[in-house]
C-alpha cells in the first residue's frame, strides 16, 4: 500500500493528475478500492514543506502572539517552552511520516496535548479547541487531509486570533472603559460583545489563509 | 470550511444571525438570574430584618416580666411557654398550667398592676381565659410558694418601646433614664422600619441595573452595624452603671472626687488617642487590589482590576468600607468625648457616680486597646516581600519583634508608666480604676493571664463572688480562704 501511494506521489510531481493515475492503475489490474486507499494514504501524508507553505508572516505572528500572551497572562515562560515543543514536533512528526510510523505520530499527537496541560493549562485550552475545530474538519473532509497539519493551521488562526481579541480587550479597558462613570457590570460587559462577535470570522478568514496556498499546490 | 473563495461573506452573515439569537439567549437568561438574585436579596434584607425586631420584641416583653414579677413580689426565678395561636387552636405548653393556684392576667402595662384569679380546673386554661390575646405565659412563685401563671398580653409595638428597660438602677435616676431613653430611641427606630418590598420582574431588572440591590445590602450592613454598636454601647453602659450601683456606700462623694481625678488623668491622652485614629484617613484601595485581581500583577490581571474598579459593586463596597470606618470612629467618639461632655450636667450624687464610673472605664478601654500589634507589624511587614527562606523568615522574626517592642511602647506612652515593669503598671492602672469591669478588658502586649488573675484578686477582697473568676487554681484558693475567714 506505502509503495503504490510513493508511486502516486512521485507521478504527481512529474505533472499527472490523480484522475489518469487512477486509470493508469486500474489498467493494470489494481482494485479501485486499493488505488484509493493508497490516495487517502497519501492524503494523510505529513511533510515539513506543507508547513512551510503557511504564510511566514502568519507564522511570525503566530511565535509573536504566544509570546505576548504568556507575557500578559504571567506565563511568559511556558510560552517559550511551548515554543520550543511545537517547533520541535514538526521535525519529530516529519521523521515519524517518512519512516511510516503512522501509530507513533498519533501517539506523538496526544503527548503534545498532555505536555500543554502540564505546561500551562491556559494555551492548553487554546490548543484543545484547534484539536476540536481540526477534527471537525478532518472528518468533514472525508479524512482527506494530514490532521496534524490541518491543526497547526487552526492553532495559528486561533492564537492569532486570541491576540487580536485580547488587543481589542485592552482597548476598551485602557481606553473606554477609563472614561466612564461607575456603571453596573452587565453594562460593562456589553463593550466586549464586539470581541465575542469576531472571533469565529476571525478564526475562519485566517485559517483559510493560512490554507490557501497548501491547496493551491 | 477549506478552500472555498467568498465564503467568508456566508459564514459572517451566518454568524450574525447566531450570534444575534445568542445575544437574545443571553438576555433572557441574564433576566433570570438577575430576578432571582432580587428576590434573594430581597428575601435576606427582611429576614434579617424580622429577626432583628423580633429580638427587640423579645428583649421588651422580657423587661415586662421583670417588671411584673417585682411589682407583684413574685419569685425571679421563672419558667416561660410561647404561645402560637392559629386559626382554630391554640398552641402552647399545657404542662405550664399544672399544680398553679392563681393566675395573674389583665395586667396593667403602666402599672404592672394585675387581676389575680384562681386556677379553675374544671376547665382548659385556654377556655378559662382568652389566650389569643396572650403572648406568652410565665410560671413562677409567689411569696407564699404557691405557683402562679402570669399572662403577658400581645402588645403593639408603640407601647413595647415605652416599657422601661429592667434594671436594679431606680428609674428616677438621670443615668438610668438617659440610658432608657437610649434603648427607646433605637427601638423605636428600629421597629418602625418595613422590609423593602418586591416590585414587578420588569421594575426588579430596571432597579439591579441603576444599582439598587448593591445599594440595599451596603444599607443594610451599616444599618446591622449601627445597631451592634448602639446596643453595645448602651448594654455597656448599663452593665457599669448597675455594677457601681451594687457597690454604692457612704463614700459617694469621696468616690466622685476619686473618679474626677482619674478622668483628669487619663482624659486627655484618650481623647488624643481618638483624635489620632480620626485623622488616620481610611486607606483607598487600589484599582488592583479588589477581590483578589491584580495580586500576581501581570497585564490582564491589572486590566480586570480596572473592569472591577469601574463597577457599581465596587464603588458600593469601596463606600461601605469608607463608611464601616467611620461609624465605627463615631461610636468611639460618642462614648468618650461626647459622653465627657455631659459630665457637668446637673444630677444627683449618685446618677454622677454611675456616669463617671461609665466614663472611666471607656477611657480605660480606649487606653488599653488602642495599642495593636497587629497594625505595627504591617507597618514592617511590607519590607520582607520578595524575600524566601531563612531572610523571609528572619525578615518576619524581626517584623514581629519590632511589633512588640512598639506595642509595649505605645502602652506604657498611654498608660504614662514611669515604672519599668509594664505588667505591673498595667495593673495599677486596672487597679486605679476601681472596677471590677476593668479586669474582663482586653489588653494586649502585656501578661494577660497575670493581669487578669491579680486585678480580680484585688477586687475580691471587697467582693467574694469574683473568686472563681480566677483561672490561677492557688490563688483562687487563696481568694476562697479568705473571703470564708472574712465571714
Amino acid at each position: 500500500m506505502n509503495k503504490l501511494g510513493d508511486w502516486i506521489n512521485a507521478e504527481e510531481a512529474q505533472g499527472y493528475s490523480e484522475e489518469q493515475l487512477s486509470k493508469s492503475l486500474l489498467k493494470r489490474g489494481y482494485q479501485k478500492e486499493e488505488i484509493n486507499k493508497a490516495i487517502l494514504y497519501l492524503k494523510q501524508k505529513f511533510h515539513i514543506k506543507a508547513l512551510l507553505h503557511i504564510p511566514i508572516y502568519l507564522i511570525i505572528t503566530f511565535f509573536v502572539s504566544l509570546l505576548f500572551l504568556g507575557w500578559a497572562f504571567g506565563e511568559f515562560i511556558q510560552s517559550l517552552i511551548l515554543s520550543g515543543i511545537l517547533i520541535g514536533s514538526i521535525f519529530v512528526m516529519d521523521f515519524f511520516d517518512k519512516k511510516n510510523m503512522d501509530l507513533l505520530s498519533w501517539t506523538f499527537l496526544i503527548t503534545l496535548y498532555i505536555i500543554f496541560l502540564f505546561v500551562s493549562p491556559l494555551f492548553f485550552m487554546l490548543a484543545m479547541s484547534s484539536l476540536i475545530l481540526a477534527l471537525i474538519v478532518f472528518f468533514k473532509k472525508k479524512r482527506q487531509i494530514n490532521l496534524y497539519l490541518i491543526n497547526m493551521s487552526l492553532l495559528v488562526s486561533i492564537f492569532i486570533t486570541a491576540l487580536i481579541g485580547f488587543l481589542i480587550y485592552l482597548f476598551i479597558v485602557y481606553i473606554i472603559i477609563q472614561n466612564l462613570p461607575n456603571t453596573n457590570m452587565i453594562y460593562l460587559s456589553l463593550f466586549f460583545l464586539p470581541i465575542v462577535f469576531v472571533i469565529p470570522p476571525l478564526i475562519y478568514y485566517l485559517n483559510h489563509l493560512a490554507l490557501s496556498k497548501i491547496k493551491a499546490e | 470550511m477549506l478552500g472555498k473563495r467568498g465564503g467568508i461573506g456566508r459564514f459572517t452573515i451566518i454568524w450574525l444571525v447566531v450570534f444575534v439569537v445568542l445575544i437574545i439567549i443571553s438576555l433572557f437568561v441574564a433576566s433570570f438570574f438577575i430576578n432571582n438574585f432580587a428576590v434573594k436579596t430581597n428575601k435576606q434584607t427582611s429576614e434579617t430584618l424580622s429577626q432583628l425586631q423580633d429580638n427587640f420584641r423579645q428583649q421588651k416583653y422580657d423587661h415586662l416580666t421583670k417588671h411584673l414579677i417585682n411589682q407583684n413580689n413574685l419569685n425571679e426565678d421563672y419558667q416561660d411557654a410561647a404561645i402560637l395561636v392559629t386559626d382554630n387552636q391554640i398552641l402552647y405548653d399545657q404542662s405550664i398550667a399544672d399544680g398553679v393556684s392563681f393566675i395573674y392576667t389583665n395586667c396593667n402595662i403602666n402599672t404592672y398592676v394585675c387581676e389575680i384569679k384562681d386556677r379553675n380546673y374544671q376547665t382548659t386554661l385556654e377556655n378559662q381565659f382568652n389566650l389569643k390575646n396572650i403572648k406568652r405565659i410565665i410560671k413562677t412563685k409567689d411569696q407564699n410558694e404557691n405557683q402562679v401563671l402570669i399572662l403577658i398580653p400581645i402588645i403593639s409595638d408603640n407601647q413595647l418601646v415605652n416599657i422601661p428597660t429592667s434594671s436594679i438602677l431606680p428609674t428616677d435616676l438621670e443615668i438610668y433614664q438617659e440610658i432608657n431613653n437610649g434603648y427607646k430611641d433605637l427601638f423605636t427606630e428600629y421597629l418602625n422600619k418595613k422590609s423593602p418590598a418586591l416590585p414587578s420582574k420588569v421594575e426588579v431588572i430596571k432597579l439591579f441595573l441603576t444599582g439598587h440591590y448593591y445599594q440595599l445590602t451596603k444599607d443594610f450592613v451599616i444599618s446591622s452595624v449601627e445597631v451592634g454598636l448602639k446596643l453595645g454601647e448602651l448594654n455597656s453602659a448599663l452593665q457599669y452603671a448597675e455594677e457601681e450601683y451594687q457597690l454604692l456606700d457612704d463614700s459617694t462623694t469621696e468616690k466622685i472626687t476619686k473618679y474626677q481625678q482619674f478622668i483628669n488623668k487619663h482624659y486627655p491622652k484618650a481623647q488624643q488617642v481618638i483624635q489620632k485614629e480620626n485623622n488616620l484617613e481610611n486607606p483607598q484601595r487600589s484599582p488592583n487590589s479588589l477581590f483578589g485581581y491584580g495580586y500576581e500583577d501581570t497585564l490582564f490581571d491589572k486590566s480586570c482590576g480596572v473592569i472591577i474598579w469601574k463597577t457599581q459593586i465596587s464603588k458600593v463596597f469601596n463606600e461601605l468600607g469608607q463608611e464601616l470606618g467611620e461609624l465605627r470612629k463615631e461610636s468611639k467618639r460618642d462614648q468618650i468625648i461626647s459622653f465627657y461632655n455631659n459630665i457637668n450636667i446637673q444630677e444627683s450624687e449618685t446618677s454622677k457616680l454611675l456616669r463617671l464610673n461609665i466614663l472611666k472605664i471607656r477611657i480605660a478601654q480606649v487606653l488599653l486597646s488602642s495599642c495593636e500589634w497587629h497594625d505595627y507589624y504591617q507597618d514592617c511587614n511590607f519590607k520582607c516581600e520578595g524575600l524566601y527562606d531563612t531572610e523571609s523568615f528572619n525578615c518576619h522574626n524581626d517584623c514581629r519583634n519590632i511589633a512588640s517592642q512598639k506595642q509595649k511602647n505605645c502602652l506604657r506612652e498611654n498608660l504614662n508608666c514611669v515604672q519599668t515593669n509594664l505588667d505591673e503598671c498595667t495593673l495599677q492602672f486596672v487597679k486605679d480604676t476601681s472596677s471590677p469591669s476593668a479586669c474582663e478588658l482586653e489588653i494586649e502586649g502585656v501578661d494577660d493571664y497575670y493581669i487578669k488573675n491579680q486585678c480580680y484578686l484585688h477586687y475580691a477582697k471587697q467582693d467574694s463572688s469574683l473568686c472563681p473568676r480566677i483561672r490561677e487554681d492557688y490563688l483562687r484558693e487563696q481568694c476562697e480562704n479568705e473571703a470564708r475567714a472574712n465571714e
